[in-house]
């Protein structure tokens, strides 16, 4: 069997967008969707603890049944599953969607509700990912990807509500409580 | 799902370039401090977004209200495939890039350098049964990056392509071959193995152009991931 290797990723530059990126970009569910309608905002701060504008944003999400859009037929049709938008002026990003549900991890456990990050920004050299679980979902504990991270590292992967509908994540690159990452 | 496909090994070797770059100084203040050892592979990171099909003039970037963009005229093949080599139809290919002058069509770009009222600065498509797309642009300019000490990139086509997982969505650029400001680039040298970064190089093709017209430049593109379509015999 042939083995590619895969191309190698550049920056994302400082110029990204201009005619691709469309508002509705950071819809991911429409108003139809079932479940809990919410807004995910953040913020992305970098080493020197400065807010940083114009980078890439993107989230991928299960719907409020824990399907996923294109891989699983039963899912939500009104849940996209996927958005994207560009930091604003003060690094701030939102997303408009709906809560996802607890979807199945490996063997017989569950991973909770969460969305899988992809950052790309100027200074980055390639896509940086993580994940934003929310805080009082019971499949915490039970969740691989969290028990493999270790509790320190998992507890900033965890966002927090700050209004009835909507949870907020700030991205911290590096420096005092960053954010874990993944191996992309 | 296995067990031991939950979590992969991280093999990136020397073929992408590291998070921190002595010559790409701003990747001092962004680069990641706590990257874990841990790669995920579950449903999440193994199902991705399914793109719409856009019309055939996205793929057009030089056909201006007042004629055609000042520059080089080119075609840009490229082929999409995943690390078995299987075409991958379906994938949505974005590219933005500067024009002749080494100028983008973008608030950020402050330089004083023409804008082309004919250019147009992006393209998007969705790849074909065989795997492939084409754009028709121009060769862009180089430009200065602000702040650097005389850093000019080279010429060079951004792109960005969704194949069928999340895992699977890269964003990278296309260079052109023979470049002296390659040699001495920051952000195409921050990828540590040449042959890694000669895959970036586009290769001219005469039959991917326009006879008289246009260039004709290929690139291969490898998406990580496998597709999930079983084997034919
Ligand atoms: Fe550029």
């Amino acid at each position: 069997m042939t083995r590619l290797t895969p191309t190698a990723a550049q920056t994302v530059g400082p110029f990204y967008s201009y005619g691709l990126l469309t508002k509705e970009d950071c819809v991911v569910a429409g108003p139809t969707a079932l479940g809990r309608h919410i807004k995910l905002v953040g913020k992305l701060i970098n080493r020197d603890g400065n807010l940083c504008r114009d980078a890439l944003i993107e989230i991928w999400q299960a719907d409020a049944a824990g399907l996923y859009n294109g891989r699983d037929a039963d899912a939500d049709p009104a849940v996209k599953g996927f958005g994207r938008t560009l930091t604003d002026e003060n690094g701030s990003f939102e997303f408009q969607t709906v809560l996802p549900g607890a979807c199945p991890g490996s063997g017989n456990s569950w991973q909770a509700p969460h969305f899988a990050v992809g950052l790309f920004a100027g200074g980055l050299t390639r896509r940086v990912v993580t994940r934003i679980y929310t805080p009082d979902s019971p499949e915490l504990e039970e969740d691989e990807v969290l028990t493999q991270l270790g509790k320190e590292a998992a507890k900033t992967l965890i966002g927090r509500w700050v209004s009835e509908n909507t949870l907020e994540f700030d991205i911290r690159l590096a420096g005092e409580g960053a954010t874990a990452f993944l191996q992309d | 799902m296995d067990n031991d496909r939950i979590f992969e090994p991280f093999e990136d070797g020397l073929v992408q370039p590291p998070y921190r770059s002595e010559k790409y100084a701003s990747t001092g203040r962004m680069a990641p401090d706590n990257v874990h050892p841990i790669a995920p592979r579950t449903a999440t990171e193994l199902s991705g977004p399914i793109f719409a099909r856009s019309a055939d003039e996205d793929r057009n970037l030089v056909s201006g209200k007042g004629g055609q963009a000042i520059g080089s005229l080119m075609r840009l093949k490229v082929r999409v495939l995943d690390e078995d080599a299987r075409p991958q139809p379906g994938s949505f290919i974005e590219i933005w890039q500067a024009n002749a002058a080494g100028k983008y069509q973008h608030p950020q770009d402050q330089r004083d350098a023409p804008i082309d009222p004919n250019f147009r600065s992006w393209g998007r498509g969705v790849v074909d049964a065989n795997g492939e797309i084409d754009f028709i642009t121009i060769r862009p300019g180089a430009y200065p990056v602000p702040n650097s000490g005389g850093w000019w990139r080279p010429p060079h086509i951004h792109l960005s392509a969704y194949g069928s997982t999340f895992l699977s969505h890269i964003i990278t650029q296309l260079y052109f071959p023979g470049d002296p400001l390659n040699e001495i680039d920051g952000i195409f040298q921050g990828i540590p193995d040449p042959v890694a970064r000669e895959r970036l190089v586009l290769k001219p093709d005469a039959d991917s152009g326009i006879p008289e017209a246009a260039l004709g430049f290929r690139f291969d593109l490898v998406l990580r991931g496998r597709s999930q379509t079983p084997l034919e015999n």
